[in-house]
């Protein structure tokens, strides 16, 4: 499909931008975004029709799309509201959430990289760290939520601790992986031209490494907003989390599937902006 | 003869108690001769590159270069691998800039490194696509930034190990001619691995032919007595070309056969 659209561009560059080519370049954008876009539209219009028809009838104990809209269209229609306390718009429960996520994730980023990078190139750091890792990397994220507010004796650092803790083990151990399968070509590239310490580690193992540290990043940004709805529940305050538990609490459920619909969308595009700032720095060589 | 690059009596060993790969092996390089390194695949002439090149220890014997022996790798010994090993996140000048950069960190100015760049990427004709990176060019275009990056290191020996081997035939016979007009332009001394009988003669002084293995050696050497420069259409009829190529293929096909292939 990409190489369409260069020859297209091409195409309608060559004898001095004449309008009809132009024209017929911004069809041919039109088409290809109506292709792609078309099937969605037709599936979400079944599955929300369905879901109608289903849920629309007083026995119900889910709400039908229809009852969702009546229920909470204040939810949907203004996000940034503030009524004070935590009677605010999604979109502030929304901020509130991402607030902790970015605390966490950055610092599990910073620190991540940096552990996997010494496991990657030390062998006593591998057999040191290594075990400890595989086994810590499987405690459930939530888990060490009692024992963070233990330590932290607060909410609000015990769940940015939880975001860390989770977002954590992915990033070392892709970045370890990475640092120590530098290919062997750019090794011996590295050797005849003596390039040692810390250019060769700059020069060559950063970025030869680079795609494998943003997949952890990817994925350790992906655990990272699995855990914070969860963690947030427990620690209450302004945030996503806590937003579902109260309409919980009030049966509110209208309001719980909005939410939930909005926590899938930030979240995939939270994948999107760390999978788009991996193909900016890798200069494209990371997918 | 004075020999520039001396390969004296190597073997290697690989793993205790296992046959050698390579046995003996000895041979004198004038300065700015162009030798070919022929032999079937597994016969242990990518080893021997390497151990010229520094990237493997030989267990016994030695390399002396310009009276100096060899015991790791350097830019005096500039490889043009296989597989081109272009670094896939710089762009093709980058990748020569990185090695010009590390060659001549103190003995040339920054501007006197970045002409020196552009030179060699206009020697091997690329100068145009210099802000590609690798990803974008073709495979006969990686190989030339290659050969560019080596060439920039202003290597004793350049080491070609099956530089054009990936390529179609159209293609190298076009990188053929580019390496040729360079080697008589520089008069660097060329050290090429190959398992092409016609590249072999068409490129090189003297052809190394090597047995197979294991304890693989030299089985004889060819000295190629054409005049340079050499034209390949012209050479196609030649009898002298004829002969040559016949020795060659006498050597790898009747008298040391593929052991691969003989079973």
């Amino acid at each position: 499909m990409g190489t369409t659209v260069r020859q297209t561009i091409a195409a309608g560059e060559t004898p001095g931008f004449s309008p009809s080519a132009v024209l017929s370049w911004v069809g041919h954008r039109c088409w290809q975004m109506a292709r792609d876009a078309v099937p969605l539209v037709i599936m979400l219009v079944l599955i929300i029709g369905l879901w109608q028809i289903v849920a629309d009838r007083p026995t119900s104990a889910l709400p039908a799309p229809s009852k969702i809209w009546t229920d909470s269209h204040d939810l949907i229609l203004h996000p940034f509201y503030d009524h004070g306390g935590l009677d605010k718009g999604l979109g502030l429960h929304l901020f509130a959430s991402l607030k902790r996520v970015a605390l966490g994730f950055a610092l599990s980023a910073i620190v991540g990289v940096a552990l996997g990078m010494l496991v990657g190139t030390s062998t006593i750091a591998t057999r040191g760290l290594d075990p400890i890792f595989q086994v810590l990397r499987t405690v459930p994220p939530l888990a060490w939520l009692p024992l963070a507010l233990a330590g932290f004796r607060e909410a609000q650092p015990s769940a940015i601790f939880v975001i860390f803790i989770t977002a954590i083990w992915p990033v070392i151990i892709n970045t370890a992986v990475g640092v120590r399968n530098v290919p062997q070509d750019y090794r011996n590239v590295a050797r005849v031209i003596r390039l040692r310490g810390l250019g060769y580690f700059t020069k060559i193992v950063l970025p030869s490494a680079a795609p494998y540290i943003f997949t952890g990043l990817r994925i350790g940004i992906g655990l990272s907003w699995l855990a914070i709805v969860a963690a947030e529940m427990l620690v209450g305050g302004v945030g996503i989390g806590f937003f579902i538990w109260g309409a919980w609490n009030s049966s509110n459920i209208s309001d719980i599937i909005v939410a939930l619909f909005y926590i899938g969308l930030v979240g995939f595009v939270l994948d999107r902006l760390v999978a788009l700032c991996g193909r900016i720095v890798t200069r494209g060589t990371s997918a | 003869m004075s020999s520039f690059l001396e390969i004296s009596d190597v073997g290697i060993t690989f793993k205790k108690g296992t046959p050698a790969v390579l046995h003996k092996v000895d041979l004198h390089v004038a300065r700015g001769e162009y030798i070919a390194i022929i032999g079937h695949s597994g016969c242990g002439k990518s080893t021997l590159l390497n151990i010229v090149a520094g990237l493997t220890e030989a267990s016994i014997g030695g390399v002396v270069l310009d009276g100096r022996e060899i015991n790791s790798p350097g830019p005096d010994r500039a490889v043009v691998f296989q597989n081109h090993s272009l670094l896939p996140w710089l762009t093709c000048r980058e990748n020569v800039r990185l090695a010009v950069d590390q060659v001549f960190r103190n003995k040339k100015s920054h501007a006197e490194r970045d002409t020196w760049v552009d030179e060699n990427l206009d020697l091997v004709r690329m100068l145009p696509h210099a802000d590609k990176r690798p990803g974008e060019i073709s495979g006969g275009m990686k190989q030339r930034i290659g050969i560019a990056r080596a060439l920039a290191m202003q290597p004793k020996v350049l080491l070609l190990d099956e530089p054009f081997g990936a390529l179609d035939a159209l293609t190298r016979a076009h990188l053929q001619d580019q390496v040729m007009e360079i080697h008589h332009r520089l008069g660097t001394t060329i050290l090429m691995i190959t398992h092409d009988v016609d590249e072999a003669v068409l490129l090189s002084d003297r052809i190394v032919m090597m047995t197979n293995g294991p304890a693989a050696t030299i089985g004889e050497i060819l000295t190629v007595g054409l005049p340079r420069p050499r034209d390949r259409l012209a050479l196609a009829d030649d009898a002298r070309f004829i002969t040559a190529r016949a020795k060659v293929m006498a050597f790898l096909y009747a008298r040391h056969r593929n052991p691969a292939q003989a079973a």
